[in-house]
């Protein structure tokens, strides 16, 4: 998949205006990945505040250093690549987690086929899940969001966290038992 | 039955098909309980998306792309001020020189020859200093490389910033 997103390189013109100077090519970028950008900064740090700051950041500099950009890649990993690493280096920055803020983050997060249908039930199953999965670790809510939530391939997700291929299955498992044993816990309370 | 394996080991190979992995999930309830709370699982996270930015986030952004520099203009900046310091290298040399750049290699040979007289007396001064305190000269150098270790470090912390944008 990522070698038949190579060869067609989504955004290019876009790209090419806005190393240009065309800012409004670059707003087309913006609006057109904005939305994965804050989803991965939100996963990772858990308000909404930090997420938007360090996403309006990751574009920031995205536009900063268009010239470094290399083009047989696809555009919008290079910028998740940009907001992953901001994101993990204010983690690190960070000594503690405030459950206050985990707490704001179950409020924002949609499910995708939420419906009145589903009602209360699927809203509470949504909630227990969103609450295991606050309790992983950043590595493994990274690779649970690119994955799961953002649909990328095992390739795309090894491009955006600097790592081999091959090593995405291991880690999916990883974080998935680790979700499972957590969700497991919270049902026997 | 054999022992169950690896749960990530089954499920991976189950996932590429594998004719063992397969058949142990029809045999061992545990393992194929394991295996259906992950499958289940699977379908939940597929269901979770991405949330909405706040309203104003492109605009936001917008506002501080405006203040930036056009990237191509950045970029011409760099590769003329690459120009200039060549070019005044250059300038420097054909004058140091009194405009015979010919004088360059024969200075760059004696400079050369001149280094390496001093890499073997350092080599020789080294030694000497050695054969005659080995302990006080080993427990200085041990001092200098964890003095210069933790400056690196203090130092590398300090730019962890500016290597955010690697990719």
């Amino acid at each position: 998949m990522l070698a038949e997103r190579t060869e067609t390189v989504p955004y290019r013109a876009e790209v090419r205006a806005a190393r240009r100077g065309d800012r409004s090519a670059f707003e087309a970028l913006v609006r057109s990945v904005q939305r994965p950008i804050y989803g991965l900064c939100l996963r990772l740090l858990r308000t909404e505040a930090e997420a938007a700051e360090v996403a309006q950041e990751t574009f920031l500099r995205a536009y900063q250093h268009l010239g470094r950009y290399d083009e047989s890649k696809p555009f919008d990993l290079w910028v998740l690549a940009i907001a992953r690493n901001l994101c993990l280096d204010l983690l690190r920055r960070r000594s503690r987690v405030h459950t206050q803020d985990v707490d704001e983050m179950h409020e924002s997060l949609p499910s995708g086929e939420r419906s009145q249908e589903e009602g209360v039930i699927a809203a509470e199953e949504h909630r227990s899940l969103e609450t295991a999965l606050s309790t992983l670790g950043a590595d493994d809510r990274e690779v649970l969001a690119l994955y799961y939530v953002q649909k990328r391939t095992t390739k795309e997700i090894a491009l955006v966290m600097g790592v081999a291929p091959g090593t995405i299955m291991a880690r999916l498992f990883r974080a998935r038992e680790k979700l499972r044993r957590q969700m497991t816990t919270e049902d026997a309370q | 039955m054999n022992a169950c394996p690896e749960l990530e080991t089954l499920l991976i190979g189950a996932a590429e098909h594998d004719a063992d992995a397969l058949a142990h999930l029809r045999n061992c309830p545990d393992c194929a309980a394991s295996a259906e709370q992950h499958r289940q699982l699977e379908k939940d996270l597929f269901r979770l998306a991405d949330p909405l930015p706040p309203v104003d986030f492109v605009q936001s952004v917008m506002a501080r792309v405006a203040l930036e520099p056009a990237p191509a203009r950045v970029e011409l900046r760099t590769g003329f001020t690459i120009l200039a310091v060549t070019l005044m290298g250059a300038v420097l040399a054909f004058v140091a020189t009194h405009g015979n750049l010919g004088l360059l290699g024969t200075r760059a040979a004696s400079s050369v020859v001149a280094w390496r007289n001093l890499f073997f007396a350092a080599s020789e001064a080294l030694a000497a200093i050695w054969s005659t305190a080995a302990l006080p000269t080993a427990v200085a150098m041990a001092g200098l490389v964890v003095v210069s270790t933790l400056g690196v470090r203090r130092l590398a912390s300090h730019r962890v910033v500016e290597a955010q944008v690697r990719p």
